[in-house]
Parts: C-alpha cells; structure tokens; sequence
C-alpha cells in the first residue's frame, strides 16, 4: 500500500512533534504534512489527497471547527480527528462528522486507531478495474456517475472533473462490487453517496453536484430501495452502530 | 416481477384469442351459406325497360333536371301471395300493375313542404292474384336536390321469405344500432352516479351520446326499420343529424379524458362543427337545402375530426408521454381508419358491402377497446380516492395524536430549562450558606435551607443533541432507560438548531417514540441496549436506532402489542411523518434486535 497521507493542524510546536511521532512511530507508513492555522490548510488543500485529517479546536485565527465545517464544503466524507483538552465541541462533532474525537494528552491508542481509520478510508479510495483488458485506478470515492457514451465511459468525479476511458458499462459493474454504486439505467451508473433524492416525475436521481442521473422506469423502486440502504447503512457505520 | 409480467402477458395473449376465435365460430356459423339455400325463393326483378331501352337495376340516372320523369316496365309472373319490395332514394313513385296502381308514395303534399325530397322508405307492397304474366310499371320522378336518381331492385317473395332474405342482408346493422342505442342509453343514465364520485364521470355521458348518435344514425339507415316504423320522415331525420353530430361527443370525450395541451384545436372543431349541425338543421327545416345535400359537407368534416383526435391523442403520447393518449391511440385511429374507409367506399371502391359497415365495424370496435378502458381508468380513479381517503383519515388521526405528543415534548423540555435553572441557581445557594456559616449563623443557615425547597438532582446526561428540544426529549428517555435498568444506553443525533419545513415537534415524535418503543421492548429482554444515531447530510436527515427486544409485550393498559416490523401506532406515527416530509422508514427485525431506521428531509 503507498504511504497514508496525514494532514496534522496545530499551532503548539511541542504538541506537533509528538503527534508527528506517534504517527510515524507505527509500522503503517504515513506522511505528515503539517499547518500551522486552518487559513493554511484550507489554502493548501487539494480533494482526495489526504487520508485523514487530525484538527486542533482551539486554533490562532480560524478555530478548528470551523475549518472543518469549511472544509466539509469541498469534501464531505474525509475522516476528521478534532484533537482538544475539551469535549465541549462535542456537538460540533456530531454536526461535522468527525470520525474522533481525541483528548489531550494524545495517546499512541489513540492514534493507532484514528490510523486504522485512515487505512480504512484509503483503502476505499482507489480501485483497480479492467477496462478492455487496460489496468486503471480509480478514484473510487470522487466518483459520482458513470455514463456510457457509444463505446466510451464518462466519469464525472466530485470537484468537477471528468475523464473518459474506452469501456462498457456492463464490465465495470461488477468490478464495483463492494462499492456503493447503483445501475440505473442501461447506460448510467450512480454512486449512492452522491445521491441526495430521487425526481420521481423526471425519473432520475439528483446528485450532489447539481447533475441528474437517469432512472429506467421500472427500475424506479429499485432505485429508491438501493438508495434507502444506502442512506440507513452509512447513518449506522459512521456513527459507529 | 418478470413472472408476473409474463403471466399477464400470457392472461392478456390467451383472452385475445379465446375473443377473436369466439367471434370467428359465430362469424362462421352465421355467415354460412347452405347449397340448397342459394336458389332464393325470393326473386330480384330484372328485364327493365326504359324508353325501350333494357337495363338493370340498381342503376343512376344523371344528370337530370329536378323532377324528371322515369318510367320503367317489367313482366313479371307472381305466385298467389308475393310481394313486392321496393325502395326509394329521395324520389317520388307511383308502382302500377299492369295499369293500376297499387302503391304511391312521395307525391306532392304527402310530406312536410321543408323536406324537399321525399325521405328513403322501404315498403312492402301487396300483388293482385292473377295468376297470370303482369306488366309492372313504375314512375320515378328524379330529386330536386341532387342531378342524380338512383334506382334500387325491386324484390319478389312471399313476406316471410323477403323478410329472410332482408335480415340475412341488414340484420346485423339493425341488431348493432340497437345494441348502440341501449349502450347510450345506459351510459348516459349511469353518469349522474359516477360524476357524482369525480368530474370525469363526464366521459361516461360523452361516450354515451356518441354512441346514441351513432346507433341513431345507423338505425335511420337501416332499411329494415323502414319496415316496421312508418315515417320515413322521422327516420331520415334520425339518421342524418345521428350522422352529422356523431363527432360532437367524442370530441368532447376526448378532451375530458386526454386533457391535450393543445384544447383549443379540438374546442374550435367542437364549436365548428355544432355550427354546422345547427346550420344544416335551420337550412332543412327553412326548406332552403336538404340534409341529404349538406351531408356532402360532413363526408370531410366528421373523418376529418377523427383523424384530428387521433392525431391529438398521437401527438400527446409522444410529446407529452400522456398516459391517458397513449391507451387512447389505438381506439381513435381505428375509428379514424374505419371512417376514411368508409368515404372512400362511398366515393371511390363502391364495395358490395351495406353502408356505413366499414364505420360500423370501426365503431364496434372503438366502444370495446373504450370501455375496457374506461372501466380501467374509473377503476385507478377510484382506487385513487380510497387512498386519499385513508390518508385523510390518517392524517386527521395523525394530528390529534401529534397535538398529544407536542404538550408532553413541551412539559419535558420545559422541565430540562426549568432544571438546568434550579442549577444555576444552586451555586447561589452554596455563596449564601457558606456566608451564614462564615459568621457563625447557623440558624439563618437553616431557616435559609427550610426555604429552599430542594430540587430534584436526578442523573445527569450530557447532551446528545444540538437541538435543544430533541435533547430534551431524548435525554428523558435515557433517563427513563437508565432508570429501568438499560445500562447500554447510548443516544448521539445530529440534529441542527435549525430543522427547516419541517416542525420540530415532528421531529421530537420521531425520537420519542422510537425511544419509547425501544425502552419498553428492552425492559424484559436480556442484556438490553439501546443505540440511536442521526446523520445529517445534503438536507436529509437519517436517524437509525438498534435495540434489543422480545417478541411480544405488554403495554401499560394491559394489552399485547405486536413487536412485528411496521406494527403498533408509534411506528405507525413515525412513518406518517417521514412519508410526509419526503422520506421513508423501515423496521426489521432479526432474532433479538430490533431495528429502526427513517429519513426525511429538512430542505
């Protein structure tokens, strides 16, 4: 596996040599990269780059929170770390779906298992499928829809990039087993995670990024059930049920 | 799904052709024709002389000036008995044998003076019994109306045989034109209960007048009912305007069940073609131009609508995906088909075939596949109703329940201020009494605490929830959960302050009655916990709960409740609501866990 990538935000030089150690001091190889405020993380950030994130609360200028509830903007889903001497911002937590909450002093269990996290999320980020007997990685996460446009894939990924690689439908899919994708239509494909309703009138699925995916008609209800899994089975395993 | 589609298909494919084969067996027996049978006893008179000149009937004379006179001669030898049958088209007869006359008809002052031309009659004329080779001879006179005098057979039987040989020929027209005008009948007299349910019930009356127009105008063809009804003017009338205003309802019908975007070409066909009718009327009964002259004009207007609406009907299912268009393409266009068919036999192909049967057999047609339709569409409209109607009545219940709720989520919250005040307050309490101790007096110290009335210092949870009322309701129940022996009771949501359209009551019903149920099916059960989570994301919110339970028990007033997933009015309630804010739910539950697991949306 490549390295994780670790964003690390703390203003205490102290508090951030040990952090970096207890991070690269594990047998998982990681890379620190390290700000001093959330204006500079925010300014430095790149979606789908980092694995994880670790944030300190009580930040000079920008507190922690907010930060997060920034950078929960430009991407929703990446695992968030608030590290503090508080649980006042608990409910914060809840709000920006920080994945931990982990109070100083900072412990090695602590990070091993914000790690573990991390580990987790890369390895859902990246998937190797076979397209015409061509190896590709994909950004699996960033993925909103496939398209099949004559024997072309369009992929639209979150943050508004597109790529278009030679391929079917009918062989990606079930190379995307395990992930949450949904064959709408013959010639669509939707990530479920980036569904946010179903236009029964119009038959498609409204995306997160304003785009609409089409919705065969009999594969309506299908659509919603997928969907509603979907939505209950990430309420339960984010919040750790 | 694919099963049942197929079943359907095969349901639908078999009673198509269970249909069609019993309509071919009856076409068959009906149809057949014995050897024996084809030397009829009944005689069609041939041997026509017109100015010595030999011809055979039917046959048009044209052009002519009105009122020319025809007159044509036959020999005929009659059993004892026979009769005569004998048509005319809108010309006056005199029928002589052999130079006295036995019968007349249409001759100046025997009709209304409006009508023009005498209307069709058919008759049945008693012979003389001679026994012996007669001379017959008939003495047309042309119409007034048209250049054109048409000339029908005359037929020679005995009247049981004439009457045979003229239903074998027209008895299904007369049979179809009276099944029409007891369709209509009935249809237009059963409107009043379906309008009553909805609007649309109106198609009903529509459907029903079509077919009134239709049956009457095939019934004043008929040359059968000429026969039996002895006012040829009644019937001519009855055919004529049943032909003319035939397409005024269906339009109508059309626009009550298409609902097309495009009314306004189908509203000013309508209209056109009411004017027209009344035109025609007026113009008849002035006596300025026949009915049977104006209907010229409607040989291109009525196939002209019918192609219009089935257009429309085309056009609507392929632009507009318009449900009611697309069941209705099929019907219209036969109608449409059946109609061109039946203009061009009249003007171009002249089949040997009755007239209007092409129409006819279109119309038969149109009235099955419609009503089979109609059937439907009333069917959904009132399976449509009867849900609303549930809903309503759900909804109503809904809300009494709800009222309920919200006076018990407002105690409770009430209570967390009024508590979270009585801890403030506390440490007053504290910097008053350590000042009376300080100074050593210890009876204002009492007297102080006698005043006090102490409050309540039940466990305390931190909060589970930004917002502050369902904090309130949820940490109740988590109280109420620790209190009855559910140590694993934990409740994180992420709720915002701010829960948009929808009310936060309805919210706290959600929390509280998914904690309630789930306290009362722990409290028995081994190793009870609790879990309940909310997610809050792109304005949905999901809130997911586990818990342990057993399978059946017992309320507070004593009764069983049923455990089984969708049951009992909390979950009930708790569906209502979702459903009606944009979201669903759904309850499983699997060997000793019970989930629960709603969404909606707060945008």
């Amino acid at each position: 596996m490549e390295e994780l990538q670790i964003a690390l935000c703390e203003d205490d030089k102290e508090e951030l040599k040990r952090l970096t150690h207890l991070i690269q001091d594990r047998p998982t190889p990681a890379r620190v990269t390290a700000f001093d405020s959330g204006e500079s993380f925010l300014g430095d950030y790149r979606p789908g780059y980092y694995d994880m994130v670790f944030m300190d609360i009580y930040l000079e200028g920008m507190s922690g929170v907010e930060t997060v509830r920034r950078l929960r903007e430009l991407e929703s889903e990446l695992p968030v770390a608030f590290v503090t001497t508080s649980r006042d911002h608990a409910l914060d937590g809840y709000r920006l779906k920080v994945a931990k909450y982990i109070e100083k002093p900072v412990t090695q269990e602590d990070i091993d298992d914000a790690i573990a996290l991390a580990s987790q999320w890369r390895l859902q980020a990246d998937a190797e499928v076979i397209l015409q007997g061509k190896k590709l990685y994909l950004p699996i996460r960033r993925l909103i829809s496939v398209e099949q446009k004559a024997h072309y894939l369009l992929m639209r990924f979150d943050g508004g990039g597109m790529e278009q690689a030679k391929g079917r439908l009918d062989e990606l899919e079930p190379q995307l087993a395990g992930f949450p994708f949904f064959r709408s239509h013959k010639s669509y494909l939707a990530n479920l995670s980036y569904v946010t309703g179903i236009d029964h009138k119009l038959l498609v699925f409204n995306m997160k990024d304003g785009q609409n995916v089409y919705i065969r008609r009999d594969r309506l209800k299908k659509a919603k059930i997928a969907w509603t899994d979907w939505l209950f089975a990430r309420a339960r395993k984010d919040e750790g049920l | 799904m694919k099963i049942h589609k197929i079943r359907r298909t095969v349901m639908a494919a078999l009673s198509l052709s269970f249909l069609v084969l019993i309509t071919l067996l009856f076409c068959s027996v009906l149809l057949f024709r014995s050897e024996e049978k084809e030397h009829e006893d009944v005689e069609t008179i041939s041997g026509w002389t017109i100015d010595d000149e030999h011809i055979r009937l039917p046959r048009s004379f044209s052009p002519l000036s009105p009122r020319t006179p025809l007159t044509l001669t036959a020999q005929i030898r009659p059993k004892p008995g026979d009769y005569l049958y004998i048509k005319t088209v809108y010309t006056p007869v005199k029928l002589s044998v052999d130079g006295q006359m036995v019968y007349q008809y249409g001759s100046d002052g025997s009709l209304p003076a409006f009508l023009l031309d005498p209307p069709t009659k058919t008759a049945l004329v008693a012979l003389p019994e001679t026994g012996h080779k007669v001379t017959l001879t008939l003495e047309y006179l042309s119409p007034s109306q048209r250049d054109t005098a048409t000339l029908h057979p005359l037929l020679l039987g005995s009247p049981s045989e004439l009457m045979i040989h003229l239903f074998s020929e027209m008895g299904f027209s007369l049979f179809f034109s009276i099944v029409l005008l007891a369709l209509g009948i009935i249809l237009a007299l059963v409107t009043p209960i379906f309008t009553r349910f909805d609007e649309s019930g109106m198609t009903f009356f529509w459907l029903g007048l079509f077919s009134l127009c239709t049956g009457a105008w095939s019934f004043g063809e008929c040359n059968l009912t000429g026969l039996f009804i002895d006012s040829p003017s009644f019937l001519y009338l009855l055919a004529f305007l049943g032909l003319f205003s035939l397409a005024v309802p269906l339009l109508r019908f059309g626009m009550v069940v298409l609902r097309p975007h495009t009314q306004v070409l189908l509203e000013i066909l309508c209209v056109l073609l009411e004017f027209s009718v009344c035109g025609a009327a007026l113009l008849q009964l002035l006596g300025i131009i026949s009915l049977s002259r104006s209907m010229y004009l409607f040989h291109v207007l009525t196939p002209s609508c019918l192609c219009i609406l089935a257009g429309t009907a085309l056009w609507e299912s392929i632009r507009f995906e318009n449900l009611m268009a697309r069941r209705l393409l099929l019907p219209t266009a036969v109608l449409a088909v059946s109609a061109l068919l039946e203009a061009g036999n009249y003007y171009l192909f002249h089949l040997n075939v009755q007239k209007s049967f092409f129409f006819q057999i279109g119309v038969l047609l149109f009235m099955i596949m419609v009503s089979i339709q109609c059937g439907h569409f009333m069917a959904e409209m009132l399976a449509l109703r009867e849900q609303n109607h549930k809903l309503e009545k759900e909804l109503s219940l809904l809300e009494r329940q709800t009222r309920m709720q919200e006076e018990h989520y407002k105690r409770i919250t009430e209570t967390a201020i009024q508590e979270k005040q009585q801890r403030h307050d506390f440490r007053h309490h504290i910097a008053a009494l350590r000042d009376y101790l300080e100074k050593d007096e210890t009876n204002a110290a009492v007297a102080y605490l006698n005043a006090l009335s102490v409050p309540s210092t039940g466990e305390k949870f931190p909060p589970v929830c930004r917002n502050e009322s369902v904090n309130a309701v949820a940490l109740y129940y988590q109280d109420m959960a620790v209190r009855s022996g559910i140590a694993d009771c934990s409740i994180k949501l992420d709720i915002p302050e701010e829960t948009g359209r929808v009310p936060v009551h309805a919210l706290c019903i959600i929390v509280g009655n998914l904690l309630e149920n789930a306290v009362t099916a722990c409290a028995k059960a081994d190793s009870p916990f609790i879990r309940m989570r909310g997610r809050f994301a792109d304005g949905i919110l999901t809130i997911v709960m586990d818990n342990r339970y057993t399978d059946i028990c017992r309320t507070s007033e004593g009764s069983f409740r049923s455990r089984k997933p969708g049951g009992g009015t909390g979950l009930w309630s708790v569906r209502s609501i979702a459903e009606k804010y944009g979201g669903g739910c759904r309850f499983e539950a699997e060997n000793t866990v019970f989930s629960s697991s709603v969404y909606l949306r707060l945008d």
